[in-house]
């Protein structure tokens, strides 16, 4: 399997990255070059493998319903480069 | 007492004492912090003297009343800035975190905190902890004390130089696939990945959720073991928290060690392994051999796939976890944006680094439709067969020693621009992370006289207690390597 | 030949679960707070923080599973859905994937068909995200809502028509209401409907394109809503035209289906394990726990109306057909222990209150305060009819039946001479109908007791006046 630029255009949209038209050229090189020599696990054999859970006996803890306090709102939202009235305030949401 | 050398038990009896006090403490590691971080840069936020001379007098005061049993008490502590601490700022080396603060602290710090340790300060890292040499840090790199042309290694590089500079008398890590062995190696200190699930991740800021562990970075087996005890522990915050409760490390750290096996993975002598590493390890080796029961030669078959298991497990899990740095609510927004998505991409684009980006579309890219079988799933069955393969080795033998890294320290910029040889530097240390196993490196030597060299030591799950013994017994053949000659030119001693 | 079209119909319906706390962290479970004051840094998504679950939500879904039937799977997983949204901090969703927490199931239509269950998973609520008016280039976003536990309750899509959706909705809800899983509070999105629509000729077998309809909040919306989206399906299709794969968005003002996006890209979620839960185990205690602890549901609690109050099978119908008017009968039984006088007035007076003020809400009158008004009915001290503007008066003010009987002036009248005076003044106002009695006409007696009723404002005792208007009327036989 290669990867190539667009490959590449397509995980950035994905992972909401800007990228220069170098960065594009340059990690599309590396990447392509990494996923190659990661290809050697293709050729390992992992037929016998049906669970990938490596403590298969262990449950996800349970917590209690019981309240255990929030922020204010001002801890909340002074952080954020732009909060107005207790909420933060982004650029529209389309649709 | 040389305050660059001295161990943690050393120092508590002579806070005991009455000899020393925290507020010493402090001095000595402001001083040696002024001196060396304009070389060194271990540091992104050293806490401002007034508040650590206050915590330190404090704990002085606490001590005289007999309100003292830790032996952490009034013990500075460095902490790698990619775990939450309220009041200072926490960035993971990253841009995009530029002068966050975190509303809470980390569990470790609440454990450390409640040992009376005093937070020093946060130490510089590869962002996210995402690197081998700390050069990825957004705030420049961390230069390597025994020669400031290379780099210390990483990702938790400022935590090792801090403790190997003698700033710091300890200090904690993030361990994702070597991250606190790795430079723990390469600056000649002592470094410990406990079991994953034994410390709680509470507040570590994620990389690999399923490969992370805090831990210490140490001048001895059993300053690291006196550190692991105070952070171990179930944490009900935690859903990947161990209940299982180990015991203390401390207590059985000088137990005879005449029955344990060592297993000796045949894949460790391949190819790109230093010579000088190699003979290093080996003479490690013999040195151990008479006060064990055996030394064997055992096999990790998939050692090489590591590599690749590793890289895709990790940045897949990656890709989900830096998702939150989205500009909405905390760090860095780019405010040029004029739509939602432009908002998105820009912030995120310019606000990781190069390193950063890499992962997060190689982890995307693994996870993405028509690719996810290929690389995620398949990569997760190769880590289940590396695990399953640590447990057969571990019939035939208790713990398993291998050389922590395949290189001494490498020049600033020597690899920063080739991601397959940069990655190699993790080929033995990213199986116990794949296999949740834990881990340690301790120094072995110098490679020509001149940079550290480090031996690991791995053991069963929850196995921290041996692990350490057989550490500890193997240090005391190995000695430590003290502070490099070329920066004590001043001493440390206190008084 | 023209060709005709089914319609092939899945539900997905979000049910906000009944916890005091939200799914993965303390913060309350709440509607209508201030914004962004029911958070904390595990639902804002801050850095290093780190989810752990809710054992109630967990045990509401297993009794959503086995309330519809589904089999209730000893290991389930988490796993993370990835996309980027301001409403969802972490940039991804925690939900449930290919192992989810129930499977299979069906929801009866009550009319002895039921529709078959996909599965049932577990997952976490987005936070909100809105426009102000005038507000221009921004959105607000307000994260209480970020952490709520959902319940996603996926249909095959086997349903046929907007009827048959509706009928679905209303029985899902009432037996999520019943089960106690689920408010059922449309209005404040407790629970949400998503609609996949899609057409096929009559006859075949094959999907044709889907379309999601979303934003059908209400009952009335989803029937609307998906009535519309057929319509507008099938006179594409006639028309010769094809359908596009899109996500719509149901405009209840303007009565039309809205394609929400226009240059929406397909979406990768990129689902993989959430490597922060270890998988959900459920062991055989666990799940008997759940099940001893599952409130009655709707067939069994129409049983037991008509053998433990001795109530008709109908009006056991009427009083169980929502958890809350049920649950109102039995207190007010509590309190006054006499079923069918009970009965009769929250299917009489009540209800009919109730539907005039177009509401599927209870009345605002506590069950204590009815059980008192009917004792004060039985006990004489007001009658029937005055006792229904009592009633009227309680749910006007929330006043105590006691006080506004006095207040109103409505104190039944049993006094024998003081309703001797009012017969004999309606006797002597009404002569014809007097001599129309006399005469044998029975029914005539009706028309009189109205009169009588009338002239004491309602107020007079029927025990009293009923037996002393006809020996009055005997008496003029003479
Ligand atoms: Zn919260």
């Amino acid at each position: 399997m290669t990867f190539d630029r667009s490959n590449l255009e397509h995980v950035a949209r994905l992972a909401m990255l800007d990228l220069s038209d170098d960065e594009l050229d340059s990690l599309a090189k590396d990447l392509d070059h990494v996923l190659s020599h990661f290809e050697a696990i293709q050729k390992i054999d992992v037929s016998d493998i049906d669970d990938t859970d490596l403590a298969k006996t262990i449950t996800t803890p349970l917590r209690a319903d019981t309240p255990a306090g929030s922020l204010s709102n001002e801890e909340a939202t002074k952080q954020s480069a732009r909060a107005e009235g207790g909420l933060f305030v982004v650029p529209k949401v389309i649709g | 007492m040389d305050l660059t050398r001295a161990t943690i038990t050393e120092i508590a009896a002579a806070l005991d004492a009455g000899s020393l006090a925290s507020t010493d403490l402090v001095e000595h590691t402001l001083r040696e912090t002024g001196r060396l971080e304009p070389e060194v840069h271990a540091f992104l936020h050293v806490r401002d003297r007034e508040s650590l001379l206050r915590e330190a007098k404090e704990s002085d005061a606490a001590r005289r009343s007999g309100g003292v049993t830790s032996p952490l008490a009034g013990i500075p502590v460095a902490i790698k800035d990619n775990i939450c601490t309220i009041g200072t700022p926490t960035t993971a080396g990253s841009r995009i975190l530029e002068g966050f603060q975190s509303a809470y602290d980390a569990t470790v710090i609440e454990k450390l905190k409640a040992a009376g340790a005093l937070i020093l300060g946060k130490c510089n890292l590869d962002e996210f902890a995402m690197g081998s040499s700390t050069e990825n840090s957004a705030y420049g790199p961390t230069t390597n004390p025994w020669d400031p042309a290379r780099v210390p290694g990483g990702s938790s590089g400022g935590s090792a130089a801090a403790v190997a500079a003698g700033m710091a008398f300890t200090a904690l890590g993030s361990d994702t696939g070597g991250s606190i062995r790795q430079p723990a190696a390469l600056t000649g200190v002592v470094g410990l990945k406990p079991t994953y699930g034994t410390v709680s991740r509470r507040g570590l800021i994620a990389f690999g959720s399923s490969l992370d562990q805090i831990g210490p970075l140490a001048r001895c087996v059993a300053d690291a073991a006196l550190v692991f005890d105070a952070i171990a522990g179930n944490d009900p915050r935690d859903a990947t928290s161990a209940d299982i409760a180990t015991g203390s490390a401390c207590d059985t750290l000088h137990d005879s060690i005449d029955t344990i096996r060592v297993g000796v993975p045949r894949q460790s002598w391949g190819e790109g392994l230093d010579a000088g590493v190699e003979a290093s390890v080996r003479s490690a080796l013999d040195q151990l051999g008479p006060a064990v029961a055996e030394i064997t030669a055992i096999d990790l078959p998939l050692l090489e796939a590591s590599i690749p298991a590793y890289y895709l497990v990790a940045t897949a899990e990656a890709s989900a976890n830096l998702s939150r740095f989205d500009g909405v609510r905390y760090g860095l927004r780019d405010k040029q944006a004029g739509t939602l998505d432009e908002m998105y991409k820009r912030t995120r684009g310019h606000g990781f680094g190069t390193e950063v980006k890499r992962r997060i579309l190689l982890g995307t890219h693994a996870l993405s439709s028509g690719y996810y079988d290929a690389y995620y799933l398949r990569a997760m069955k190769v880590r289940r067969k590396i695990a399953d393969d640590f447990a057969r080795a571990f019939e035939t033998c208790d713990v398993i020693a291998l050389p922590a890294t395949p290189t001494p320290a490498f020049p600033i910029g020597e690899q920063i621009d080739d991601p397959i040889t940069m990655y190699r530097n993790d080929l033995y240390t990213i199986a116990a992370n794949l296999a949740g196993l834990p881990a340690i490196s301790i120094p072995c030597g110098l490679h020509d006289d001149t940079l550290p060299l480090g031996v690991q030591l791995m053991a069963p799950r929850f196995e921290e207690s041996r692990l350490l013994r057989v550490a500890s017994h193997w240090e005391a053949k190995l000695g430590t390597l003290g502070r490099p000659p070329r920066i004590s030119a001043n001493g440390g001693d206190a008084r | 030949m023209t060709t005709h079209y089914e319609a092939v119909i899945g539900l997905e319906v979000h049910a906000q679960l009944m916890t005091r706390t939200k799914i993965f962290c303390g913060c309350e479970n709440r509607f209508g707070a201030p914004p962004n004051t029911l958070v904390c840094p595990v639902c804002l998504g801050m850095p290093g923080v780190l989810p752990v679950l809710n054992e109630r939500a967990v045990e509401l879904a297993i009794r959503a599973g086995n309330a519809l039937g589904c089999d209730i799977r000893s290991r389930s997983v988490f796993a993370r859905k990835n996309y980027f949204y301001p409403d969802l901090p972490k940039g991804y969703q925690i939900s449930q994937f290919d192992q989810p927490v129930c499977e299979g199931g069906h929801v009866p239509l009550g009319d002895g068909r039921s529709i078959e269950l996909t599965r049932i998973h577990l997952e976490e609520d987005a936070g909100k995200s809105f426009h102000p008016e005038g507000g221009g280039e921004h959105s607000l976003v307000d994260l209480n809502r970020c952490g709520v536990p959902l319940i996603e309750i996926v249909s095959e899509p086997v349903i046929r028509s907007a009827e048959d959706a509706y009928s679905y909705l209303v029985n899902l809800k009432r037996i999520l209401e019943y089960t106690e899983v689920c408010d059922g509070n449309m209005e404040q999105g407790s629970l949400r409907c998503d609609a996949n629509v899609s057409l096929r000729p009559v006859g075949t077998t094959t999907l044709g394109t889907k379309t999601e309809l979303k934003n059908l909040n209400s009952f009335r919306a989803t029937r609307l809503g998906i009535e519309a989206e057929i319509a507008r399906q099938e006179k594409i299709l006639t028309g010769g035209g094809t359908i596009r794969q899109e996500t719509m968005q149901w405009d209840a003002d303007r009565g039309v289906p809205v394609p929400m996006r226009s240059k929406e890209e397909a979406h990768d979620y990129r689902y993989f394990p959430e490597p922060d839960l270890p998988p959900l185990l459920l062991s055989q205690e666990k799940l008997r726990a759940v099940r001893d602890a599952m409130p009655e549901l709707p067939d069994a609690k129409r049983e037991r109306f008509q053998t433990e109050y001795g109530l008709r099978e109908y009006d056991a119908g009427v009083l169980t057909d929502s958890a809350q008017l049920a649950r109102f009968f039995e207190t007010v039984v509590k309190h006054f222990p006499h079923a069918d006088r009970a009965a009769n007035f929250l299917m009489g007076p009540y209800l009919r209150l109730q539907k005039e003020q177009e509401g599927d809400d209870l009345l605002p009158v506590e069950p204590e305060a009815l059980a008192q008004l009917l004792a004060l009915e039985k006990g004489g001290a007001v009658s029937p009819a005055a006792g229904r503007q009592v009633f009227e008066a309680m749910v006007r003010t929330g006043k105590a039946p006691a006080d506004l009987v006095k207040e109103l002036g409505l104190e039944q009248i049993s006094d024998d001479g003081a309703l001797q005076t009012v017969v004999d003044e309606v006797l002597a106002a009404n002569p014809e109908q007097v001599a129309e009695f006399l005469g044998g006409k029975e029914k005539v007696l009706g028309f009189l007791m109205g009169q009588v009723m009338k002239a004491t404002r309602g107020k007079g005792n029927p025990g009293v006046l009923t037996p002393m208007l006809r020996a009055s009327l005997e008496a003029k036989r003479g």
